[in-house]
C-alpha cells in the first residue's frame, strides 16, 4: 500500500452530484427542525467523533449563517465551499493532497473534542 | 558502446521482470487499482448515495431514528431503522449494479479516482447481471459490516490478494483496474 503525494481527481463526474447534495442540504435547511445523523461513537460513548457538526454546519452554511457554521464544524463549511466550487467554477481536473486531507480531519476531531469540552 | 553486446537480446537476468511487463505490479498479471484509490471510491460512492438517500428517507419517515430521553437512555425506533436500512440496500445495489455493470464499468467515485471494473478473464465490461451478482455480494458484507466488523475482511482482502481482488471481486470474477491501462471501449 503506497499513498502518493497528490491524488489526480476527474472532478467532471462531480458536477450532477454536488448540484444534488447542495439542493438535498438546502431542502434539509428549509425543513423545520434540525436533522442529524446519530454519530455511533457519540451515542455510544459520548466521545465526537470528526465528524460531529458536519449536518448542522451544512444547514447553517445554507441559511448564510456561515459564523454558526463554523463553529458547530469548520468541516462541514469548507465541504459545502468545495462542493459548491465544484459546481459553480466547473474544474475538469482537481489535486487533493492525502496528507492535506489527513490533517483536515484531525483538525476537525480537535476541534470537535473541544467543543464537547474533552480538550 | 555496448560492451557485452549479447546482453542486448536478454536485457534483463531470469526472474527479474522488465518495466512495463505484466507483473512489475507485485504480484498481480497486470496493473490493478491500488488500495486507496478505492478507499477513496468508494466513500465518494457512500456520500453521492448516501446523503441525498438519507435526506429522502428523513422526509419520508421523519428525521430521528434515535432520540435520547430526559433519564438519559437512548431510544432507537426499530421500524424506522429497519425501513431506512431497506430503501438505502436497494439504492446501493441499483446504483453499483448499474454502474459497474454498465459499458464504463465505473460508479461516478470510480470515476473520479480514474479505475473500473472488468472481467477478470476478458478485461472487459462485465455487464448488468454480473454487476448485480458483485453489488449484492458487496452489499451481503456491507450489512455483516454493520452488524460485526468480520464484513471489514471483504475490502482489507485485497491488501493481501495478489490481484488485489477484494472478496466480492473474487465471487464474481473481477478486477478493479486503472481506467489509463484498461480503456473503455
Amino acid at each position: 500500500v503506497r499513498l502518493r503525494a497528490a491524488w489526480e481527481l476527474d472532478a467532471r463526474a462531480l458536477r450532477t452530484p454536488g448540484a444534488v447534495a447542495l439542493g438535498a442540504a438546502a431542502a434539509l435547511a428549509l425543513l423545520p427542525g434540525h436533522a442529524g445523523i446519530p454519530c455511533p461513537l457519540r451515542t455510544a460513548t459520548g466521545v465526537p467523533c470528526p465528524f460531529c457538526g458536519t449536518t448542522t454546519s451544512a444547514e447553517d452554511a445554507l441559511r448564510g449563517h456561515l459564523g454558526a457554521a463554523a463553529a458547530a464544524s469548520p468541516l462541514g463549511l469548507l465541504g459545502i465551499a468545495v462542493v459548491a466550487a465544484l459546481v459553480a467554477f466547473r474544474p475538469a481536473r482537481v489535486r487533493v493532497s492525502p496528507l492535506a486531507l489527513a490533517v483536515a480531519v484531525l483538525g476537525a476531531w480537535l476541534f470537535e473534542l473541544h467543543r464537547f469540552s474533552f480538550l | 558502446m555496448p560492451q557485452y553486446p549479447q546482453q542486448a537480446h536478454q536485457p534483463y537476468p531470469p526472474g527479474m521482470v522488465p518495466p512495463g511487463a505484466p507483473g512489475m505490479y507485485g504480484k498481480a498479471t497486470g496493473p490493478r487499482a491500488g488500495f486507496w484509490q478505492r478507499v477513496g471510491a468508494a466513500i465518494l460512492d457512500g456520500l453521492i448515495v448516501g446523503v441525498p438517500a438519507w435526506i429522502v428517507t428523513a422526509i419520508l419517515f421523519g428525521l430521528k431514528i434515535a432520540t435520547k430521553r430526559i433519564d438519559g437512555t437512548v431510544h432507537v425506533d426499530a421500524g424506522k431503522l429497519f425501513a431506512e436500512v431497506l430503501i438505502g440496500s436497494v439504492v446501493v445495489l441499483l446504483y453499483r449494479a448499474l454502474l459497474d455493470g454498465g459499458p464504463r464499468g465505473q460508479t461516478i467515485g470510480k470515476r473520479v479516482v480514474g479505475i473500473r471494473v472488468v472481467d477478470a478473464s476478458t478485461g472487459t465490461v462485465i455487464g448488468y447481471p454480473r454487476g448485480f451478482g458483485r453489488a449484492g455480494a458487496k452489499l451481503l458484507f456491507d450489512l455483516l459490516m454493520y452488524a460485526c466488523l468480520i464484513g471489514l475482511l471483504d475490502y482489507l482482502w485485497m491488501l493481501w490478494d495478489a490481484e488485489n481482488q477484494t472478496l466480492h471481486d473474487k465471487m464474481v470474477n473481477t478486477y478493479v483496474v486503472p481506467v489509463e491501462a484498461y480503456p473503455i471501449q
